[in-house]
């Protein structure tokens, strides 16, 4: 069936793709002025699309969730309830902030973000979890900037070019998020999974880590690439391995991948201690 | 006429990153792309399949911009596979595109596991019996659940005329 010069080009082939599947198989620095047009000629029109494709989108997953909105009414009523009592006591914490504020004569606080964005695509496959934003370089978006939304953190910039960015979320094998356990303070390393492709993986450094079902999983601002204290989600399940020797939690994440649209872009975190450790140099 | 596909190639991938990519089904997305380069490889040959196959993945690649050629590698084999089954099938059959598609995109899919189980760094993570049961295998259902739609829209008539000119 194959003749032997078809066997020869499958040979060279395979070795030249080796060679550069390997070497692209970590996050590169640069990226490559090709592949930063291309992405931004592809950007309007994918806009367009991801416009379009948003309400035929919400119409594809409400028709599974109908028998639900009964309970869920009843839920968010007594949960408006709850919260218009915290918004009052929110307000007061406002005034009584701003009041010792003034008191110690601090600056209002800086903007830590350096823009908002909006979700314009996916990746293509199935086996990596990135966005794409409408946010590039002209807009002083860098690789390795955090990326946030309101309820928790999405990920981070593996990828920019002049008007769009690539984002790799938490939902990645590959994303390695620092983090915490909120009351135990037992750190680990968060990321995604292919065996619940929703639900992440946390891993931690200890064996007997405190954590429990409902604990709540904050980034542990250790490796410096993340910040300290954003919600990445609540803890659904623990597990060790079958040697027992390393104990996991399955975290249900606070942010619906699923649904995202608006996002920001933070400054980078490592650059302000880069910042901080200088002056103290010079000191 | 590679001109064509290269048209046809932008537009789909435009369309997989903008719509399909969200549009989940059993928990995946399914890869447009690939069906264009199956259907091409079947009604156009071996080495059609594998030469859109190869521009395909290097476009879809550029994407992630991580292992670049990874895909490429994957398309174009399973472009090179779909023209072989040419040669085995008579392609009269609706359901000869519904196998080719199945079956390329188990190819497509294996072949991306075991680029990503050598060179990914968390490589482990993609254990086998998850990666197939949760990724391969329903990726390969919605795939074949598309094909028709890409059938009727581009290859029957060439399908006909193919038939046509054989007779």
């Amino acid at each position: 069936m194959f003749g032997r010069r078809v066997i020869y080009v499958i040979i060279g082939l395979t070795i030249a793709f080796s060679l550069i599947i390997g070497s692209t198989a970590q996050e590169r620095t640069e990226t490559t002025q090709v592949e930063s047009w291309l992405m931004d000629i592809f950007m309007p029109f994918q806009t367009v699309v991801y416009q379009i494709g948003d309400q035929g989108r919400d119409l594809f997953y409400s028709v599974g969730e109908i028998g639900n909105v009964y309970n869920e009414n009843k839920r968010l009523q007594e949960e408006v309830e709850t919260l218009e009592q915290l918004r009052v006591d929110v307000e007061l914490l406002r005034q009584e902030n701003a009041r010792l504020r003034e008191l110690l004569q601090l600056d209002t606080e800086e903007s830590e973000f350096v823009s908002a964005a909006k979700v314009i695509g996916r990746n293509p496959d199935n086996w990596f979890s990135e966005v794409i934003i409408n946010r590039g370089r002209v807009h002083g978006i860098e690789k390795d900037m955090v990326v946030v939304n309101s309820k928790g953190l999405v990920g981070r910039v593996s990828k920019v070019s002049d008007y769009s960015s690539t984002v790799v979320l938490v939902t990645d094998p590959d994303s390695g998020v620092g983090a915490k356990i909120a009351r135990s303070g037992h750190s680990g390393v968060v990321s995604g999974q292919v065996e619940q492709t929703d639900l992440l993986l946390m891993k931690f450094f200890s064996r007997d880590a405190d954590v429990v079902v409902g604990d709540t999983v904050l980034t542990s601002g250790y490796g410096s690439m993340y910040p300290e204290g954003k919600l990445i989600g609540t803890v659904v399940g623990r597990k060790t391995d079958s040697v027992g020797l390393v104990t996991y939690a399955v975290v249900k994440p606070s942010v619906d991948f699923d649904r995202l649209d608006e996002v920001l872009v933070l400054k980078l975190a490592y650059r302000e201690e880069e910042v901080e450790d200088e002056v103290e140099l010079e000191e | 006429m590679l001109w064509g596909n290269l048209l046809w190639i932008v537009f789909l991938l435009i369309l997989q990153i903008g719509l399909f990519s969200s549009l989940k089904l059993f928990g995946v997305k399914p890869d447009l792309l690939l069906i264009f380069v199956v259907l091409e490889g079947l009604y156009r040959g071996t080495v059609r399949g594998a030469q859109v196959g190869l521009l395909a993945g290097f476009m879809q690649g550029i994407i992630s911009g991580r292992f670049l050629g990874m895909f490429a590698l994957a398309k174009a084999i399973s472009g090179y596979f779909a023209g072989l089954l040419t040669m085995k099938f008579f392609r009269e059959s609706i359901y000869i595109p519904l196998l080719a598609v199945w079956t390329a995109t188990i190819v497509h899919e294996l072949v991306v596991w075991a680029i990503l189980r050598i060179f990914h760094p968390s490589g482990e993570a993609y254990g086998f019996v998850a990666s197939l049961f949760n990724i391969i295998l329903p990726t390969a259902v919605y795939n074949t659940l598309l094909t028709p739609v890409l059938y009727y829209i581009r290859y029957k008539k060439v399908n006909e005329n193919l038939l046509v000119k054989e007779d």
